[in-house]
């Protein structure tokens, strides 16, 4: 809302310097935004908050100004009127139109505005157009009511019909475009066509001119949502469709139009031939009276605010506040549907009184009886911080992503669209981070930053569900080491042992990885992970046609995902102290040639075996040379005997390792090395 | 025979001189001193020897003795010395670093935030990102036809909110339906600071984006009020952004607190933005509407309410000038922080 400060003069005698003037309005709510100086005027561009639509005028904002400076408000002269004459007005649906006044003005005389008036409306930027036209905006910035003039003598059958429009009827507005509208448009008509949109801009074919000699004006309620919707979908705004989407008050229309009428006729002369107030649906405002005492007041600002001073600032904002001893009986003014209870009339005093000038005390927070979610929390930071510890880069993605981005990366399953997405690039929620990531990751390679390790710590999204997941994404070197002369790239085992750090620290155990076929990754080099036999995640070498797609070349990648549900049912942050064991250990190496058997089976097969003395198993070396029959790769095993209540001896210890080599190569029919 | 003790002399000198290592001098001490070393062989002499030799033969072989062991010694140390020198690194070589990894900085921003809140007493609450209409907007005293229900201002999902026949789920517009949530969970009283994602139809650009975070703070109890409320949120503002910190409360509105207020701030740590007044959160206490919709008997308690955007904190305290900064996720922007 743009104020001139010259305007304002003619209602208050605010005595501050612009400076000030600025900094007390921004102070009570209406923040001064921008400051400008134009010709001998200064311009303010103030924010009014949408509760504040009665602030949208230069009276409403000299309202409040009166009451920061505790000054007397000057309004305009008004003279009343009385419907006379016939005016055919017809409302199809009273909830879109409630009230129509219009009014006939015969012989006008359309010339250019009087200097006074106008240089108000040129400080603002707006257009001169006619002295008829000028009092229309005048007016609507004067007391916030948009109001529209016709000429009369082009209005078919000399009627207004307010009703929606017909598919496929057509308006050129006022700004000179032809417009296309439909039945979710609330238009005035004539006996045959709109000539204007309701609320937001007039019609061309009725608008006044040179040579206009009779007028009808209008002052009018429109129902918001239909005005601020149609405002949207013609993506056509105004100084009046601004002010009908945050709501006029009714009993200005009459005001308003009062005030347009007196002016027209001195400015243009003519004759009020005729005014009809229709009023189709008056709106339901239970005006009650809000009583609030002293001790309403110190219990939501927590201090005691003068009785007198406030019962003046309420007077001076356009309430009634009777005079009593004890406390203060409040009447909201008629344009102030924002003053409902207690609250509100306390806000009004502080505010017009200062924050600022509010005592500041430092609550005592309680001690709350809320049960802290513990385990999320915790998982989250142990997580954090273990990828942190392990050099991973946190990032974060979108949450909305679209199809054709998933079906690059072979998504199939289900999904969550948006209803009114903005775009076919975010029309869903993303059900794996895989697809962020790997844009990410796509990004920062071809940015030639080819090392990356990444992690993702949010929500995914499938129908129903809503969940924590843990992503993380790696690929290029696995050190920057100049010592080492042949540089190894990262690949599965290093993203499957940061997993393992993120799950250990968490003191999950029991997180099985089995080899599963992914959509989205290397066959026989993804695996499925679960525990306690729910799936619980994935991962794998990212499938080259894949990352093809993502105009990743050259790079292995390699993503794992982690859904943190499960993680959250057996995580044990808390650990009990294990006695540690003094008794020396023995190692002894264990060299496989295995077929059609894997590292877990036979592992859990040693501990099984060697229950009570083996301790731990190292995985020592896997070996697929040339010195292996075909099919054979060798696995070199470290087992380590240890017992918690005595020395071993060699001799036991050799026994159960043959014992041990022996039921091996039985049971999974491999050789010894 | 008489010993030429000028020659074996010479030959000492000489040996050790050439002793190039370790081994090689012990090679020469065996020679001299061993148990057939020349010394030894000198005692031997003297067995045999006349009695007046005597004398010149025992003293001449303590000379050798001590000759060689001083030389012996001497060569030891210098050879160790020289030895540590082909042992020497160049210690200016880089060290070794396994890169440490970062967090996003806006997570970091949310931790550090959340830190302060936590410290004088606050817990950590987390609601749904896809929430129902009821908690995103009726439970916060913001009517039907309020412009921010429309598709315009909101995402809408394709699935029904299986509690509210004829509406749709969609995806929370800020933090605040958390203070519903928690209100209906818990009774008063209660501290709590909701961190999370939220979502708008925005178009992208350098300072919108259609999903971005807040903080939403919520203390209820007896008696808590305004001026708690200036209290809590100034100690907030000088423990994060510095003691020095230059505030104000502005009256503003927000359907679901009465009064409302929105906090400007100007501190030393935004550069280039000296004495401008920046917006920093909203607050206010919690209208009674709000306590309805949780199911508290009316007037029983108040409460304080605020929120923040996490995005404007961080780019604003670092100097980011482009929200798109933060998904964009290029390496050596996360590397920084």
């Amino acid at each position: 809302m743009k104020l001139s400060l010259n305007w304002l003069k003619k209602y208050i005698d605010h005595g501050l310097t612009p400076e000030e003037l600025s900094t007390r309005m921004t102070m009570a709510g209406l923040e001064v935004e921008h400051v400008e100086r134009v010709g001998e005027d200064i311009v303010f561009e103030i924010e009014v908050t949408p509760n504040r639509p009665d602030c949208l005028s230069v009276l409403g904002l000299a309202r409040e100004i009166s009451a920061i400076v505790d000054r007397d408000l000057v309004l305009p002269d008004v003279s009343d009127q009385d419907d006379k004459g016939e005016i055919d007005i017809s409302i199809e649906n009273p909830t879109d139109c409630g009230r129509y006044i219009g009014t006939i003005v015969t012989g006008v005389k359309v010339k250019p505005f009087s200097a006074e008036h106008s240089e108000f409306l040129q400080s603002l930027g707006l257009k001169q157009l006619s002295n008829v036209v000028d009092v229309t905006n005048f007016v609507l910035f004067e007391y916030g009511q948009p109001l529209h003039a016709f000429d009369l003598d082009r209005l078919e059958g000399k009627k207004i019909i307010v009703r929606r429009a017909r598919a496929g009827e057509k308006i050129v507005t006022l700004d000179g475009v032809e417009r296309k509208l439909d039945e979710s448009i609330l238009v005035v008509a004539d006996e045959r066509r709109p000539v204007a949109i309701a609320g937001i801009m007039g019609g061309m074919d009725t608008a006044v001119t040179s040579a206009t000699k009779n007028i009808l004006l209008e002052a009018a309620s429109f129902e918001l949502g239909v005005i601020r919707r149609a405002s949207r979908k013609l993506a056509l705004t105004s100084d009046s469709c601004y002010r009908f989407e945050r709501g006029t008050a009714w009993r200005t229309i009459e005001t308003a139009s009062a005030r347009a009428t007196d002016l027209v006729l001195s400015e243009a002369g003519g004759t009020l031939y005729a005014r009809r107030d229709f009023v189709a649906q008056k709106p339901e405002i239970s005006r009650r009276e809000i009583v609030v005492c002293s001790d309403d007041i110190s219990n939501l600002i927590g201090a005691d605010l003068d009785l007198t001073r406030s019962r003046r600032i309420l007077k001076r904002l356009g309430c009634m506040v009777p005079q009593e001893e004890r406390h203060l009986t409040v009447i909201p003014p008629h344009f102030r549907n924002d003053i409902q209870i207690k609250q509100d009339v306390i806000e009004e005093i502080a505010r017009i009184i200062g924050y600022d000038n509010l005592p500041m005390t430092i609550p005592q927070v309680p001690s709350t009886n809320i049960s802290v979610n513990k385990k999320e929390e915790g998982v989250i930071r142990s997580t954090n911080e273990t990828l942190v510890g392990l050099g991973f880069n946190e990032i974060i993605t979108y949450a909305l992503t679209g199809r054709t981005a998933l079906e690059k990366a072979n998504y199939t399953g289900p999904l969550i669209s948006l209803k009114n997405p903005m775009s076919t690039e975010q029309e869903v929620m993303k059900p794996t981070a895989l697809v962020g990531m790997l844009s990410v990751a796509s990004g920062n390679i071809n940015r030639g930053q080819k090392d990356l390790r990444l992690f993702e710590l949010g929500k995914r999204y499938l129908p129903g569900r809503e969940m924590w997941s843990l992503s993380l994404l790696m690929g290029g070197k696995y050190s920057d080491d100049w010592r080492v002369s042949e540089k190894r790239t990262l690949d599965f085992f290093d993203l499957k042992g940061a997993l393992q750090s993120v799950l250990g620290k968490l003191g999950v155990s029991g997180v099985v990885f089995s080899a599963q076929q992914d959509d989205a990754l290397e066959s026989g080099q993804s695996a499925q992970l679960s525990i306690n036999g729910q799936y619980a995640g994935r991962i794998g070498r990212v499938r080259d046609e894949v990352l093809a797609r993502f105009d990743i070349k050259k790079s292995r990648l390699y993503f794992a995902e982690l859904d943190l549900d499960g993680v959250l049912m057996t995580a044990e942050p808390l650990r009990k102290f294990l006695e540690l064991n003094d008794f020396p250990s023995m190692t002894r190496d264990l060299s496989l040639a295995v077929r059609d058997v894997s590292f877990d089976a036979i592992t859990s097969e040693c501990m099984r075996l060697g229950a009570g003395l083996l301790q731990k198993i190292n995985f020592v070396e896997l070996y697929s040379g040339d010195k292996m029959d075909a099919g054979f790769r060798g696995y070199v095993f470290s087992l380590v005997y240890q017992s918690k209540e005595r020395t071993l001896t060699d001799e036991e210890v050799n026994t159960l390792n043959e014992k041990i080599a022996a039921r091996l190569t039985e049971i999974f029919h491999i050789k010894r090395r | 025979m008489p010993l030429d003790i000028e020659k074996i002399k010479i030959d000492l000198r000489r040996a050790t001189a050439e002793a190039a290592d370790d081994k090689m001098l012990e090679t020469v001490r065996l020679g001299f001193l061993g148990k057939k070393g020349i010394v030894a062989q000198m005692y031997v002499g003297l067995a045999t020897a006349l009695p007046e030799e005597k004398k010149l033969i025992g003293k001449e072989a303590n000379e050798i003795r001590q000759l060689a062991e001083e030389l012996i010694a001497e060569r030891k140390i210098f050879l160790g010395q020289q030895n540590k020198q082909s042992n020497a690194i160049d210690v200016t070589l880089p060290g070794i670093v396994s890169p440490l990894g970062t967090r996003h900085l806006i997570h970091q921003t949310m931790d550090e935030i959340c830190d302060v809140f936590e410290r004088m007493g606050f817990v950590i609450q987390r609601g749904p990102e896809i929430e129902r209409e009821f908690y995103n907007f009726s439970a916060l005293n913001i009517p039907l036809d309020h412009p921010s229900r429309d598709s315009f201002d909101t995402f809408y999902l394709d699935e029904a909110d299986p509690l509210t026949p004829g509406r749709n789920l969609l995806l929370r517009s800020h933090t605040s339906p958390g203070q519903v949530r928690v209100m209906q969970k818990f009774k008063p009283p209660l501290a709590v600071i909701i961190p999370g994602k939220v979502y708008r139809p925005d178009a992208l650009d350098a300072s919108h984006s259609f999903m971005f975070h807040q903080i939403e703070g919520l203390l209820v109890g007896k008696q808590v009020t305004f001026s708690d409320l200036k209290g809590l949120l100034t100690t907030f503002c000088q423990k994060y952004f510095g003691e020095d910190v230059v505030m104000r409360f502005r009256p503003h509105f927000f359907p679901f607190t009465e009064p409302s207020a929105e906090v400007d701030i100007q501190s030393n740590i935004f550069k280039g933005r000296a004495g401008k007044w920046l917006e920093i959160l909203g607050c206010g206490m919690v209208h009674p509407k709000v306590f309805e919709a949780a199911g508290y008997p009316a007037g029983e308690y108040c409460g304080l309410a605020f929120g923040m955007g996490v995005e404007r904190i961080a780019m604003l305290k670092h100097g980011i000038g482009d929200i798109r900064t933060f998904v964009e996720n290029d390496v050596r922007f996360l590397k920084q922080y």
